[in-house]
This record gives structure tokens, sequence and C-alpha cells, in this order.
């Protein structure tokens, strides 16, 4: 579990432009040669477009994504894509909302 | 002025065997069944979309009796097809055959490619498994692509003696280039990663040996070289509407996203005065309001039941008690919002 979230945690890095250029020539090697870890460099990738979409980034990690990670076009698309989707779930009236009590008490119970 | 001229390169991969074709019975008639793995390469997406359209039900799928995947092709999205110029659906039984030798490739300036009827009809015995339109040059750019049928050949043999395995290969190595690419920043990624494919099968021509265990460390190696290339040279080149920066044309309204701030910074406020407001309450009552709000669905009305049997209180007195811990916890917060914004 450590080793998976050290994992992310470097990958995420990589893809916010925070590593050291030697540090980034070694994760884009073993990602060109092994296809397990190219697989999870896209997974979190996926998962940054989610957090960036719903808003959990804190200000200077989105000013990073934003000056970073969208630098390419095709990822803006996919970040476009991923907030219009997030939006139209948030409007469903399905969509149940939580009160500001209860999801700040539930984080400072995690917290506590 | 400016002119823009665009060139396409034509892949044809055969695929071993024959398509299966049986009965669909959300489609209601005899449709093609291909692997995941299949899909991938066609529609050129990654396996997790795969199985994420399987799994969501999008994509019709059954199970073999030995209990592996195959997916119904005709119910895959249109714009896969469309996009990829996918040949759609696999139109009646296709031949079988043990034999997959031919890649072809159409160089620029060459006739254009036979239709498919014709390039099957050459007696090969081959199924084509997909065929891509790769665009190889982009406006503005000065990078010398030239590639023939004997040095794409080459290139494929330094990936591997199996032409089927090498073209596999082919199409992986493509997709991480072009996401080597994206990661540095770069437009136009699958043209860089094209433009790689060039450099090295020209180099191959020439008699070059890759030494590497590992081609893909080559493949690196030249990579980096038209990274750097691409980087001293797009200043100078023009930029499109979809090259500009997220702050040169922003992906969300400026003004709704300064909302978002504000509220997410009043959020934020909002917490640090329950943290400080919650820490004057006696710990009994701390405890009783966060374990209170802690969980999630059941658990919750499994954790609460579990509170209110511990103190020997039924659950309505215990939603009392909290109710009223709220609200004594409520104005303490609202008098120290209060006091901030004064």
């Amino acid at each position: 579990m450590k080793k998976d979230s050290a994992k992310f945690d470097l990958l995420k890095r990589y893809l916010l432009g925070q590593l050291a250029e030697q540090q980034m020539r070694e994760i884009e090697q073993r990602y060109l040669a092994d296809e397990e870890f190219f697989n999870e460099l896209l997974r979190v990738e996926s998962d940054l477009i989610d957090q960036y979409t719903n808003g959990q980034f804190p200000p200077e990690e989105r000013k990073q994504f934003e000056d970073h990670f969208l630098r390419s076009a095709e990822r803006r698309k996919r970040a476009a894509q991923a907030e219009s989707r997030a939006r139209a779930s948030s409007q469903s009236p399905n969509s149940k909302r939580t009160s500001w009590w209860r999801r700040c008490l539930a984080r400072l119970g995690r917290k506590h | 002025m400016q002119i823009v001229i665009e060139t396409n390169r034509r892949l044809t991969v055969k695929r071993r065997g024959k398509i299966s074709e049986n009965w669909c019975q959300q489609c209601n008639q005899p449709v093609a069944w291909v692997t995941p793995e299949e899909v991938v390469i066609l529609a050129g997406i990654s396996s997790r979309a795969v199985y994420q359209m399987v799994e969501s039900g999008k994509a019709h799928f059954t199970e073999t009796d030995d209990g592996f995947l195959m997916v119904c092709l005709s119910s895959l999205p249109v714009n896969w097809r469309q996009s990829s110029n996918i040949p759609w659906p696999f139109a009646g039984t296709l031949p079988e055959t043990n034999k997959i030798k031919e890649l072809l490739l159409q160089p620029k300036g060459q006739p254009e490619p036979k239709p498919e009827s014709e390039i099957d009809s050459t007696g090969s015995g081959c199924i084509p498994l997909f065929i891509q339109e790769m665009p190889e040059s982009s406006a503005g750019r000065n990078f010398a692509s030239e590639m023939n049928h004997s040095s794409f050949a080459a290139l494929l043999a330094s990936l591997n003696a199996d032409v089927e395995q090498a073209a596999q290969k082919y199409v992986a190595l493509r997709q991480r280039l072009a996401k080597f690419f994206e990661c540095r920043g770069c437009n136009s990624t699958l043209d860089l990663a094209d433009e790689v494919f060039n450099r090295v099968a020209r180099r191959l021509s020439e008699g070059e040996v890759i030494r590497a265990a590992d081609p893909s460390a080559y493949f690196y190696g030249v990579a980096r070289n038209v990274l750097r290339e691409y980087q001293e040279s797009r200043e100078r080149r023009f930029i499109s509407l979809d090259d500009l920066t997220p702050y040169e044309t922003p992906l969300t309204d400026p003004a709704e996203t300064e909302l978002q701030d504000q509220q997410r910074q009043r959020l934020g406020s909002l917490m640090d005065c329950m943290e400080t407001c919650l820490r004057e309450l006696p710990e009994e009552t701390r405890l009783l309001l966060l374990n209170y709000h802690r969980y999630e669905k059941r658990e919750r009305i499994k954790a609460r039941k579990e509170m209110a049997e511990r103190m020997g209180i039924t659950i309505n007195a215990l939603k009392i008690r909290v109710h009223r811990i709220r609200a004594s916890l409520g104005r303490k917060i609202k008098k120290q919002m209060q006091h901030k914004t004064a």
C-alpha cells in the first residue's frame, strides 16, 4: 500500500512537472519499456483530472496543474470533458447535497 | 500568408485467424466478437477504457466457455470507428490464415492505397486488423520525414522478429512516445512520435544497428532530440488556438472560478473556526459530535445505534443531544466568523 502511494506520488509529481530532469528521464524510460508502469501513469493522469474538476486541488497545486499539465491541447480537451461530465452529474436531480456541517465535521472527525 | 501541406501515411496491419461471428442478444443479430486487446488496437484506447465500457454496459459482451471476455464490435461507439478509420463492421466471414506477414506502408508521394477489397484479393489471405491514417507533417514544422517500405520493414524488425508482434510493439511504442511528448508540453504529439520512427527508420536503413537490449531506450534517445528541436522551433511557429495556454484560453469562466475560489476560502475559514470552537468543547462532547458525523450510509446508522446503546439512551434522545450541541457550536462559530470579518 505504501509502495503504491509512493508510486502515485512520484507519477503525480512527474505529471505536474515537479521533478528534476534526471528523475523525469528515469520515469520516461521506464514507461516506454514497461506496459504496467505506463498504465499506472494513465491511471494517475485520470485521477488528477478528476481531482481538478472536482476542485480538490489546493490553490498552488491547481496553478501547477494549469501551468504544466494543461499545456497540451489534448489534455485541456479531456479536462473540459471531465468538467462538463462532473457538472452534469452534480446538476442531476438524484445527486444528494451534503450539508457543510456534515462535510466539515466528517473531515475534522478523520483528522482527530 | 501561410501554406499548410498535409500528407498521410496509411498503415494496414493484418490479423491472424478468423473473427468469430455469433449472435448478440442485445443487437439481436449475428455480430463479430473480438477480445478486449483487439478493441484496444482497433480503437486506439486503453484497456481500462474498454473494461469500463463493458462494466457500464455501453459495450455488449459475452464470456466464452473458457471464461474469456469477448466484446461485440457493433456495440462500440460510432465515433471510434470513424476517428480511427476502421473498416467497420467486419462484413461476412473472413478468410482464415496462419500466415500474417504483411504490413503495408504507403509512403509520401506514392499513389493512393488500394481499396480494402483489392488489398485482400492479393491472395495473402490476411484480415485487415486496422487501418490508421497518420498525419505526417504539421504546418510550420520542418521535419524531413521520409520512410519507404524497406526502411519501415527494418524498423519493425528492430522491434521484434515476428511481424505481428513487431506491429503491436510499434503501436504501443507510438502511444507511449506520444504520451512522452504530451508530458513535455508538446502539441501534435502523434506527429512527433511519427517523426521519431522516421528518424530511427532512416538510421536503420543507413546501416545503423540498435545494440541496446531494449529498443525503447534507443527510441527514447531519438525522442529527446526531436523534443529539443521542437522546443527550439516552438517560438518561431505559429500558435493555433488549441495551443494557447489555459491563461490565454481559460478552460472555465474566470468569474465562475473566482466564485468557486471564494466559496472554497469561506469553507476553509469556517473549518478553522469550527476546529477552534470544537477544541473549546469538553472532550466528551467533542468526541460525541465528531463520532456522530464520522461515518457514511449504513455504517453511520450502525455507529449511531451503538453510541445510543453505550450511552443508555434512545436514538431520538441522542439526536436531540447532538442537535443542541450543534446549535450552541453554531452560535459560537457565527460569532467567531463575525469577529474575523470585522
